[in-house]
């Protein structure tokens, strides 16, 4: 069964730094085509990584056609994402009909909290755009989310990772660093 | 000078650097000749190859898969650490095997070798006196630089490594440089730490560097192949921390994986860093289809047996004969050796893959497609004599 996991949240809720925790000691090679994306044993992440504004915001606007067309072709049999850019009903439903077993996740918390973690990593976002994004996450969460894949972004970091760690798209193949 | 004036002038021919006058002068003519030809030849595309990664990834990937797990990736390295846990050996008698081993690359020879010069760090006069023994032993294609004269290349190498009678002194001599820290850092490698020591100069890798100087000077090595292959086996033999962090093709130091990657993906690249890349794409292309070798020392033999899996020259279990065929044609190995290795054999291997349980002695011919020069293809000079 081919696994696909999206994390979605509104902005500053610690997706990126979560994802990162998760991947911590798994080694990656980032592959520049047909999109940016990072491979590491036995899994994708859609997207690159970088400090701020990482995952699938780091991919062009137009980019779900594409993603959509080499998710169709390819032999990876567990992916993972996060962030805005593929987050829409439409990806999601694309996803399901080509047969992967989608599980979508909400990293949730205060609109307070999420703009002081915004404005500590400097980051300014149009007030409109930030409600619109909350708005966006709030309808995927009532049409994708299962109820035990809502996580309080309040929690620890590594109780929070652990939890994604241990979805089957993310474990992979344990890395052989030795013969047997 | 007015400009009206200037205008009129004949402009200078283009000059292209680096160009003879001679040469300059060749090229209307080519571009003439060129003229006279029809338009259609001129357009007409070149042979389009696609290249095997591209069209047989999943299926070279699931070779390589089967190939790992049956440990035929390098057969001899299980082997020759199941040896060592055999007899009992400690960390000195751990890395004088190595270093024999290493001298010829047959593990046979390597064990009647050992058996000559003792399980610990030999004197030179003591390696000089077997010299025509040692020196009879069958080495493989890849140690045929020291073919005749493996004692020569043992007493040599002793010499540079000091007083063999000094407690601990291969240790001193290998973990020479390492400090505790950068030990701990490359056991603990995360991705910064990847990414650290891939994009700029970092501890770990000027270390691997001091290691490769190091081994590079010593008399009787062919290249850098032979400090790979000898870090490889400190690693996996003895657990020594030496682990390179790329396959250092930016830095020309290996000849055989670049060709085979030019030959997987079609590209022909003599830029070191570009080959890097196609060697990282090889890795991550098995990684996407669930076979997650990470070391760079794994992905070399990988990249190999991927070009000889297109060539149809390699099937899972080569490796696993063509260590049994030496085992067979080695006469100098005494009987108690010989059921030592196949013990070590059978420890390390599926029974499947294991031809003195199931009845054949070498390579399996009838596992390959027929061809005409099968016989030179196929067989690796065992004894290069």
């Amino acid at each position: 069964m081919r696994n696909l996991f999206y994390l979605i949240g509104v902005p500053g809720a610690g997706k990126s730094t979560i994802f990162q925790r998760a991947l911590k000691d798994i080694p990656v090679i980032s592959e520049p085509r047909p999109f940016l994306h990072c491979v590491y044993p036995g899994g994708v992440q859609l997207g690159g990584l970088r400090e701020s504004f990482s995952g699938t915001d780091t991919l062009p606007m137009n980019v779900q056609p594409n993603v959509l067309h080499w998710l169709s072709t390819t032999t990876c049999a567990n992916i993972v994402a996060e962030g805005d850019r593929l987050a829409n009903g439409q990806f999601f439903d694309a996803v399901v009909a080509q047969g992967w077993r989608l599980t979508v996740a909400s990293l949730e918390l205060p609109a307070s909290i999420a703009a002081t973690r915004r404005e500590s990593r400097r980051s300014y976002q149009n007030p409109s755009w930030v409600r619109g994004r909350g708005t966006k996450v709030t309808n995927l969460v009532r049409a994708y989310v299962r109820p035990e894949w809502r996580m309080n972004a309040l929690d620890p970091i590594d109780l929070l990772a652990k939890r994604l760690g241990d979805h089957p798209a993310f474990k992979g193949l344990p890395v052989e660093s030795r013969q047997a | 000078m007015n400009l009206a004036k200037r205008k009129q002038l004949p402009k200078p021919p283009p000059v292209t650097p680096g160009w003879s006058r001679e040469r300059r002068s060749l090229v209307p003519r080519a571009k003439a000749r060129l003229s006279e030809l029809p338009k259609q030849r001129i357009r007409q595309p070149t042979l389009f190859i696609v290249p095997p990664m591209e069209e047989r990834e999943v299926e070279i990937a699931h070779f390589i898969g089967q190939v790992h797990r049956a440990n035929d990736l390098d057969p001899n390295i299980p082997v020759v650490r199941e040896l060592c846990r055999m007899r009992g050996y400690d960390g000195e008698q751990q890395r004088w095997f190595v270093l024999v081993y290493a001298a010829y690359h047959n593990l046979p020879s390597a064990v009647v070798a050992l058996r000559l010069l003792g399980d610990r760090l030999a004197s030179r006069g003591h390696i000089l006196s077997v010299a025509p023994q040692l020196n009879e032993l069958p080495v493989t294609v890849q140690r045929r630089v020291v073919s005749g004269h493996v004692a020569e290349y043992l007493a040599a190498l002793v010499e540079c490594i000091g007083d063999p009678t000094a407690p601990d002194r291969l240790q001193t001599f290998m973990d020479y440089g390492w400090s505790p820290e950068d030990r701990q850092r490359v056991w603990n490698k995360g991705r910064s730490e990847y990414y650290r020591y891939t994009l700029k100069p970092s501890p770990v890798l000027a270390q691997w560097r001091k290691f490769r100087r190091r081994w590079e000077k010593l008399p009787g090595q062919d290249g850098r192949w032979l400090t790979y292959e000898t870090a490889r086996l400190l690693r996996y033999v003895v657990g020594l921390p030496y682990k390179a962090p790329h396959l250092a093709l930016r830095t020309q130091g290996l000849h055989q994986p670049a060709a085979a990657l030019w030959r997987l993906y079609g590209y022909h690249s003599g830029w070191g860093t570009v080959v890097d890349r196609l060697a990282e794409m090889f890795r991550a292309s098995l990684w996407r289809n669930e076979v997650a070798i990470e070391d760079w020392e794994l992905i070399e033999f990988a990249i190999r047996k991927a070009v000889l899996y297109i060539d149809q020259r390699y099937y899972v279990g080569f490796g696993i004969d063509e260590m049994l065929s030496r085992i067979n044609r080695l006469p100098e190995l005494q009987p108690e050796e010989r059921a030592e290795l196949l013990q070590a054999r059978a420890a390390c291997f599926e029974p499947r893959y294991l031809g003195e349980v199931n009845d054949w002695s070498g390579v399996r011919r009838s596992l390959l497609p027929p061809r005409e020069d099968f016989h030179l293809r196929l067989l690796r000079p065992v004894g290069s004599k």
